[in-house]
């Protein structure tokens, strides 16, 4: 299942997501799914579906290989620490998943940057701020509906 | 023995999958440029390609395509042919040429549509609808009625990979069109910049800034982008150009692959000769 529908959310970050940028800032749907999985499986296989993921996403976005599922395998095991397995409910269907997206989708985008960006010389605040918080603030934005549907669901 | 090592593995098993992800992922890195794994690469691109390509449709089902890319191919030469009259326009010594150029001007233009896009602050890319099957090949300029977007990096049977301006591997050969000033064009992650400029050189806010005659790999006088603003270096000596591009790389939908004719042939030979050398 983390698997199968892993492909319509790709779909959806390479054609629909860019159209919702701000600037340079996109959400990142791949994360929230990885965060879901995660808490829902624990430390160890978010950390391997977070390379399965990020290997799959260098192959088909043309980027450079290697660099997504880097940073990716890091935010699923980042991610890993908020598991409990006597709390899964509790961190799905709460405010707390939210907060774990950011980390998570903050740590990923700091990392992702780090490793594509050799060629240019970056500051450390431009680093963490700019293209670690601001795309963290963002995807945990849109991961709100998904925390309501998960509230509503039996 | 065996307990240590069991017990060992156990507690720490989420750290020691973490490392040999990672290595394995740094390994790939290094890998990028190896012809098999460019190869599996561009398979699975296409496939992903193509099943955007079938959302991207049925979403522009009740869009008169041809009508649209019939219209972005005319503003495309109509922008390269005014770029080039006031290339010209700056040669007044060489009134001679205009009359050359009538002969001269016929931009061969394909049309294509973006299927996918990876936008991040530093890579970005798109893949394009169209590929060696239409002719496509690897260091073809991409452009839109308003001016350069890339260069393609990658090209499979139906589908091609654009590195656009804004991304950090993106360097080009751009001169200001009015001062034939050169200089070297990249991506810093916030800004289009032409770095280290001497600052008695003629660079004014407002320039147009085209490719340079010096670049290897894209065709000359293609409009990049207006510079913006001009920022001094602390020695003061050197100043920092910051480039507007013409085209909004984020908004754009469709784009078209520049042909190179005869004459600008000779830079993929030279492209080929250095790596030859090399």
């Amino acid at each position: 299942m983390p698997i199968l529908i892993f492909f319509p959310i790709v779909i959806l970050q390479f054609i629909f997501i860019p159209m919702i940028a701000i600037g340079s800032i996109v959400p990142n749907l791949i994360i929230i799914l990885l965060v879901y999985y995660t808490l829902s499986y624990g430390q160890l296989l978010g950390t391997i579906l977070g390379a399965f993921y990020g290997f799959i996403f260098d192959i088909i976005s043309g980027g450079i290989l290697g660099s997504a599922m880097f940073s990716i395998t890091i935010a699923g095991f980042a991610a890993g620490y908020f598991y409990n397995e006597n709390k899964i409910e509790f961190n799905i269907k709460t405010m707390f998943f939210i907060l774990i997206v950011f980390i998570s989708s903050s740590v990923n985008s700091f990392f992702y940057l780090l490793l594509t960006s050799s060629e240019i010389k970056l500051t450390t605040s431009y680093l963490v701020f700019e293209s670690g918080i601001l795309p963290g603030i963002y995807t945990s934005a849109i991961s709100i509906p998904f925390v309501i549907y998960n509230k509503n669901k039996k | 023995m065996s307990k240590f090592v069991r017990t060992f593995l156990n507690s720490f098993k989420e750290y020691i999958v973490l490392i040999l992800l990672l290595i394995l992922s740094l390994l790939i890195i290094t890998l990028n440029e190896n012809h098999k794994v460019k190869n599996v690469r561009l398979f699975s691109l296409g496939i992903f390609a193509s099943f955007n390509k079938i959302i991207l449709d049925f979403g522009n089902y009740f869009e008169d395509t041809e009508y649209v890319e019939s219209l972005l191919k005319n503003n495309a030469q109509l922008m390269l042919q005014v770029n080039e009259l006031r290339d010209y326009a700056y040669e007044f010594d060489e009134i001679k040429n205009q009359i050359e150029y009538k002969d001269k001007s016929n931009f061969e233009l394909i049309s294509a549509q973006i299927v996918s896009r990876l936008v991040s602050k530093i890579s970005g890319y798109f893949i394009i609808s169209k590929g060696s099957a239409d002719s496509i090949e690897i260091g073809l300029p991409v452009i839109t009625d308003k001016g350069l977007v890339g260069i393609i990096t990658d090209v499979s049977q139906n589908y091609s990979t654009v590195r656009t301006l804004e991304n950090s591997l993106f360097k080009v050969a751009v001169r200001d069109q009015r001062s034939n000033v050169d200089g070297i064009l990249n991506w810093d992650g916030k800004d289009l910049l032409i770095k280290n400029v001497p600052t008695t050189e003629d660079i004014d806010v407002g320039d147009r800034v085209i490719i340079s005659e010096l670049s290897t790999i894209i065709p000359p006088a293609i409009p990049v982008g207006i510079i913006s603003s001009k920022e001094s270096t602390i020695s003061g000596i050197l100043s920092n150009i910051k480039v507007k591009p013409f085209a909004d790389i984020s908004k754009i939908k469709n784009v078209l692959i520049l042909k190179k004719s005869e004459d600008l042939q000779l830079d993929s030979l030279i492209t080929k000769t250095i790596g030859v050398l090399k």
